[in-house]
């Protein structure tokens, strides 16, 4: 039997490797530049970066959760879907 | 003629001036051409029309002390308007140095606080090409001839380097690609570079302008991605659902 949700899943599963890919890529690309950069700076920077996320994480705090919820029921879905 | 040649002679020009007084007060109007008249007679040369900074047409006084305080500032523009010349000379080493320094100092002395809304409308035409990477310094240059408190005689210098960056027209034009702004750039970093100091707190400005601009554009991009993995998660959900009522059905069957 054809089942339509596990190929719409397998697209889903295909962007996100697709993203997943291209975020190493650019890590791969950009590491020698963040290697030239002197220590003091990139300890500063990386403690400026961390306290940006936290704000942000703060601020979208909300839309976050939402997400994360859905997640988990779309996870018991699966496990559901697939039990049966 | 001397102080004392002048002293010497003050009682005959006074006697003379004093002849002459009579006749210029019954015809008052024809005094001038008199004047012009007897040098011609005399042999003189005929003088040479001077210009004057003042419109011909008597204005009213309101108008009169506004346009005098106009030549006035112009004459201070243009008396403190080349001080910092040579330090953006040594700054400038780029091909056509002597016509690229001549332009940027008749640029600069022809400054006018009216040039700061001409520049204003036609600054974002030229961010291409090298203009381009050089953005934030041209930012802080337009800052600062925006800032009321900042000295005219660097104002002047700022203008002129972005007069000289609009212009189409100069010593490299601009139409030609690749080559046309390189001389815009280079007077823009030499100018930048002399005005460093005063541009320090503009600078600063223009990065606190950017890390604000940069921390909403993160927020537009984190709301778009949450709606955009939300709106995936609820189409996930509803097709999870529809394949277990699917799959149920088929089952029962």
């Amino acid at each position: 039997m054809i089942n339509i949700y596990r190929i719409f899943r397998l697209i889903l599963l295909a962007f996100t490797l697709y993203n997943a890919i291209q975020l190493a890529i650019n890590l791969i690309r950009y590491k020698p530049y963040y290697d030239q950069i002197p220590p003091t700076l990139k300890k500063y920077l990386l403690n400026q970066g961390g306290k940006l996320l936290g704000t942000k994480f703060k601020e979208h705090q909300q839309d976050f959760a939402i997400n994360g919820i859905l997640l988990a029921v779309l996870l018991c879905l699966n496990c559901l879907e697939f039990l049966i | 003629m001397g102080i004392k040649d002048t002293v010497r002679h003050l009682p005959k020009l006074l006697q003379q001036a004093a002849e002459q007084l009579p006749k210029a007060a019954t015809n008052p109007g024809n005094r001038f051409q008199n004047l012009i008249n007897g040098r011609r007679d005399q042999g003189q040369q005929q003088p040479t029309e001077v210009q004057s900074p003042l419109p011909e047409t008597q204005p009213t006084n309101g108008n009169r002390l506004t346009t005098i305080a106009a030549y006035v500032r112009s004459r201070l523009q243009a008396e403190t308007a080349t001080p910092e010349m040579p330090e953006v000379a040594a700054h400038i080493t780029t091909g056509n140095r002597e016509r690229i320094l001549a332009l940027l100092r008749r640029f600069q002395q022809e400054a006018k606080p009216e040039d700061i809304a001409k520049i204003d409308n036609n600054i974002e035409r030229m961010r291409q090409g090298a203009i381009e990477q050089i953005w934030p310094k041209i930012q802080a240059l337009v800052k600062m001839i925006r800032d009321p408190k900042a000295a005219w005689a660097s104002k002047t210098l700022a203008i002129g380097a972005l007069i000289y960056l609009i212009s189409p027209l100069d010593a490299v034009p601009d139409i030609i690609p690749g080559l046309g702004l390189a001389d815009d750039a280079a007077v823009i970093i030499a100018v930048f570079t002399t005005l460093a100091y005063q541009l320090d707190k503009y600078l600063g400005n223009y990065a606190q302008t950017a890390v604000t601009t940069a921390e909403d554009l993160a927020d537009i991009q984190i709301k778009k991605y949450n709606q955009i993995i939300k709106i995936s998660l609820i189409g996930s959900i509803g097709a999870a659902i529809l394949a277990i009522i699917f799959k149920l059905i088929y089952n029962q069957i």
